[in-house]
């Protein structure tokens, strides 16, 4: 499996694990979506979890897990102004501070993932 | 006086005062009558559909709405001030309409939330129709309650509102000049503002939109498709997710 330059410290610094951190990246984004619309409390966890070890990614797996939440993550179209505007509490999500609004900290979190498509095409191309 | 700096609270003591003699004293049949109906023939209602009246006051609207919704459909008022909400009660009573819910609520607070929270709406359930008149004048944070309002309007509903203002080209008649210290007189015994132009909202939000103009071209009634399209600043992150991820998955099939 390729190494994912300046990834190192994801898993074990391959691509595979970067892809599988960034996939479950995005599921934690759609899931705090979801939970911040909904008015739900308890935000997901914004840690890392075991995704990022190589053996537990199955290509398949990681294109339908990626597929998923690009579904989940249409939810977002259906946001008017005043949820964008709305001020989440701050909890462990990244970029949740309790300052930023729901509209910032979902461009922060897609500017960060951003960073990880841009590892893997690196690594890739 | 300014009325664009108004609170809820002064909004609510003025009307609270006004309520009493407020269906004689805002010259409906002279000013707002023709451009009402209107407002409301495009509304396009059936029997059975579910309205919203935003900022419904004594409920002037209720009767051609019931009209047309017939005993199957359900008409929901909701005003910020208990008084008018007393008069429109009144109404609906005297009427035996019984298909008729009213609630005291600040419009730009709406959502189909805090209307399931009070009753109004069932689970998941939004308006067919809803319609503002001579309201986003005179409430203080009135693009919110727009937003608000189209919030709570199932996609292919339909939005409408009447109000009040200044016309385009004010030198272009006689009528127009002369009616305009009238006009004035009239937004501040109502605390409108009346630069606002609020049916420019719907010309802007709405899908279709209608715009016809009343009253010396001072009463605008203008309506319009609640969108099916997607909201622009929403729309602009799931285009970026969309692109990262199918990136990503193009990269990973590689």
């Amino acid at each position: 499996m390729l190494p994912c330059p300046g990834r190192g410290k994801l898993g074990d610094g391959t691509v595979g694990a970067t892809a599988a951190h960034t996939a479950g990246n995005y599921d934690r984004i759609a899931a705090f979506l979801t939970a911040t619309v909904d008015g739900h409390r308890g935000h997901p966890s914004g840690g890392h979890d075991r995704e990022h070890r190589i053996e537990n990614v199955e290509l398949d797996d990681l294109v339908e897990r990626l597929s998923a939440a690009r579904d989940a993550l249409a939810l977002l179209a259906e946001l008017i102004d005043e949820q964008l505007d709305l001020v989440p509490a701050a909890s462990e999500m990244k970029f949740c501070d309790g300052r930023r609004t729901l509209e910032q900290i979902l461009s922060s979190l897609l500017k960060h993932q951003r960073h990880q498509v841009d590892a893997v095409k690196a690594a890739v191309g | 006086m300014r009325p664009a700096q108004q609170t809820n609270a002064a909004v609510r003591e003025r009307y609270g005062r006004l309520a009493r003699i407020y269906d004689w004293a805002n010259l409906e049949r002279l000013l707002y009558s023709r451009a009402r109906a209107r407002a409301i023939d495009l509304l396009e209602l059936r029997p059975g559909a579910k309205v919203l009246d935003v900022a419904c006051g004594t409920g002037v609207n209720f009767a051609p709405i019931e009209k047309r919704i017939g005993p199957s459909g359900c008409l929901v008022g909701v005003d910020l001030t208990p008084q008018m909400l007393g008069r429109a009660r009144a109404r609906a009573t005297r009427h035996d309409w019984h298909n008729v819910r009213l609630y005291q609520s600040d419009a730009s607070q709406l959502s189909t939330q805090r209307l399931e929270a009070l009753g109004a709406l069932g689970p998941g359930e939004q308006f067919d129709a809803a319609l503002c008149t001579l309201g986003l004048s005179v409430i203080p944070d009135w693009e919110r309650a727009w937003r608000a309002t189209l919030s709570v309007v199932r996609m292919g509903g339909r939005v409408a509102v009447m109000d009040a203002g200044h016309p385009d080209t004010p030198g272009a008649s006689g009528k127009v000049v002369a009616a305009r210290p009238f006009a004035r007189v009239l937004s501040s015994v109502f605390a409108a503002t009346s630069s606002r132009r609020p049916w420019e909202l719907v010309a802007r939000d709405a899908d279709s939109p209608v715009l016809e103009r009343f009253t010396w071209g001072y009463v605008v009634a203008a309506a319009g498709q609640v969108r099916s399209s997607t909201p622009a600043r929403g729309a602009a992150l799931v285009a970026t997710a969309t692109e990262q991820i199918s990136e990503l998955i193009g990269l990973l099939s590689t």
